[in-house]
């Protein structure tokens, strides 16, 4: 089984890219069964809706953050996951405020699974959004194997470089792709995620 | 009636928390606390403010319902910026009742009794960072008294 740590700010755009991602792997890869675990920091289950609607296999964790409320509860999820419905890949959107990397490591001390985290960076709101919320965004990007800089039509050249370079100077060694709803995410990203496998 | 509830830390750090409420970004987490009051519910974490909203609409126009909805999260926005807010995400989900019934078990006996709903379910929730949950309790019941009936889940 294979697990991938979908991360990023609020809003980036992480449920969308889950379900580009999981119709790809369902309709022209051939994977039988994609299950997403799905953690919503409200009360109310929002996205889980959307991907359920969407015909997946949604298992749904509100009213916390597996970060750190809900850490006993992540593994307990995926072991139920694994059992009730053997997946082939799990993609697992965390929350808006998670730390990505916390959850790989959980993951890895409670059940040996190593994660891939692809995390998802809003190149309209980056500017304005990294200097006062500068403790919480470079944590969630610093361990990402790759980092979309999605809504990339919505800014121009300069801003969109500006955004890559702050990125590349949080995390060196990670790929940057740039992403839009427009053109959606390029097949050679998508076969990557899933050639790789694991972080 | 309000209600205050601090959740234990379920993290694995093994350090004594005691009666600290602040954030630890060195170890990577923070403690959260959240309140319910009237059907709105309000929480943190780190520096997130997360308020939840559930309600019903009255009307059936599922149209007219979700034109109405639009225009009062804008004006939830524009409140939380009027405050000095950072929006985080605020999302909400509109739904309309089109096959309604009732399924009642005495015995071995179910009957079936379908009826209409006149009334559209609305769920949210408002990530922000920046401003007092009090304020966003007022702006969230100022915002959706107007078009709901928030109700306790």
């Amino acid at each position: 089984m294979n697990f991938l740590i979908i991360g990023g700010f609020l809003g980036s755009g992480k449920t969308s890219f889950i379900l580009e991602l999981a119709k790809y792997m369902v309709e022209y890869r051939g994977i039988q069964k994609v299950a997403i675990l799905e953690n919503e920091i409200g009360e109310v289950g929002v996205d889980d809706k959307v991907l359920r609607g969407s015909g997946y296999q949604v298992k749904g964790m509100f009213s916390g953050c597996v970060c750190c409320t809900m850490a006993g509860e992540l593994p307990i999820n995926v072991r139920r996951l694994q059992k009730d419905y053997d997946p082939d890949w799990i993609l697992m959107e965390a929350t808006g405020v998670a730390f990505p990397d916390s959850i790989k490591q959980n993951l890895l001390k409670t059940l040996g699974i190593r994660a891939q985290i692809v995390c998802i960076a809003d190149a309209q709101r980056w500017q304005k959004l990294v200097k006062p919320l500068g403790h919480l965004l470079p944590l969630q990007l610093k361990d990402a194997d790759l980092v979309l800089l999605n809504k990339a039509d919505l800014v121009g050249r300069e801003e969109l470089e500006a955004a890559r370079e702050s990125i590349r100077s949080i995390n060196g060694q990670t790929s940057i792709v740039c992403a839009s709803a427009k053109e959606g995410i390029p097949q050679r990203v998508l076969d990557q995620i899933i050639e790789k496998k694991e972080g | 009636m309000e209600e205050s509830k601090q959740q234990e830390c379920g993290c694995s750090q093994g350090h004594d928390h005691g009666h600290h409420h602040g954030h630890h970004y060195d170890h990577g987490h923070s403690h959260e606390r959240s309140h319910s009051h009237g059907g709105i519910h309000i929480a943190h974490h780190e520096d997130a403010l997360i308020g939840s909203v559930q309600g019903n609409m009255p009307g059936t126009d599922f149209l007219k319902a979700q034109e109405a909805l639009t225009e009062q999260i804008h004006q939830l926005g524009q409140q939380i910026r009027g405050q000095g807010g950072i929006i985080g995400h605020i999302k909400f989900i509109l739904s309309s009742p089109e096959h309604c019934c009732q399924i009642s078990l005495t015995d071995t006996t179910d009957s079936t009794r379908y009826f209409d709903m006149d009334f559209c379910r609305v769920e949210g929730v408002a990530i922000v960072f920046g401003i007092e949950d009090e304020t966003l309790e007022v702006i969230l019941r100022e915002t959706f008294d107007a078009i709901l009936e928030v109700t306790e889940e």
